[in-house]
């Protein structure tokens, strides 16, 4: 209903969408996926990547989130690696393995 | 704050990192806390003598680095030049810089009322639409395109 009255899931503002598409994702509405799934392999900062990876962890979608975060090794800067690695509960990849 | 821990100093703005990672202690904290350190420190001589106050900062330390001693140390210097004796002491004991800088606790209850119309409007509006369920949109639904970045912020947390 709220994304059928202002397409929210479309909106630029990442502030609109570091507490939208968490929402969508733990809901499993099936268009905060994609949204989902484009902003984090988009930009890397992770005061928004967290919030993202944190919904799919602590709501059961741990094995999209190590896959989108898989997809996006070699373009998150190392720093984002570890903090959304710890996010996942898993290991960041070596520093040799990490394409810089 | 209740995240990282109302011990951690984390919930402070001076984060001791003690060899983690720098961006673990990142999160809005620094942003509202220290706005809000400014805040009580402007309400101790209000909003004109603060902004006085701001100006001088401003000509004492440009071009240079500072820190939060630095702050202290202007803010003093700028009471002592511009209030009587009884009033700088009164000041100076109230701005209490350890308890907003080193102290992990949330600020005192009822320090802060930062509530708008426009904020109460964005968070009633979203309630509504959490009573109604899906069912149906509140009838004035369409505030929302008329809300800045911030009263949507309000509007989603809400949710």
């Amino acid at each position: 209903m709220i994304d059928a009255d202002y397409n929210v899931t479309a909106d630029p503002d990442p502030e609109v969408k570091q507490r939208w598409l968490p929402i969508g994702l733990t809901k499993n509405y099936d268009p905060a996926f994609e949204a989902a799934h484009t902003w984090v392999s988009t930009m890397g900062r992770c005061k928004y990547l967290t919030s993202i990876y944190a919904a799919l962890q602590n709501s059961g979608k741990h094995d999209l989130g190590v896959q989108w975060y898989n997809e996006n090794i070699d373009f998150y800067h190392p720093v984002a690696l570890s903090t959304e690695a710890r996010v996942l509960n898993i290991s960041p990849p070596t520093e040799q393995a990490v394409v810089l | 704050m209740v995240a990282n821990g109302l011990n951690s100093t984390y919930s402070s703005i001076h984060p001791v990192l003690q060899g983690d990672n720098p961006d673990n202690s990142f999160s809005e904290l620094p942003y509202e806390k220290g706005f809000q350190t400014l805040t009580y420190l402007e309400s101790l001589v209000g909003d004109d003598q603060f902004r006085l106050f701001l100006r001088f900062w401003v000509q004492e330390r440009f071009l240079t680095s500072v820190t939060y001693v630095d702050l202290i140390e202007t803010w003093g210097k700028w009471v002592g030049l511009n209030y009587s004796a009884s009033e700088v002491n009164s000041i100076l004991a109230m701005s209490n810089w350890n308890t907003w800088i080193f102290e992990s606790a949330l600020p005192p209850a009822g320090t802060f009322d930062f509530s708008t119309p426009e904020s109460d409007d964005a968070r009633q509006l979203a309630l509504d639409f959490i009573a109604l369920g899906g069912a149906s949109s509140p009838s004035n639904y369409l505030d929302y395109n008329g809300f800045y970045s911030n009263l949507k912020v309000i509007f989603h947390s809400t949710l």
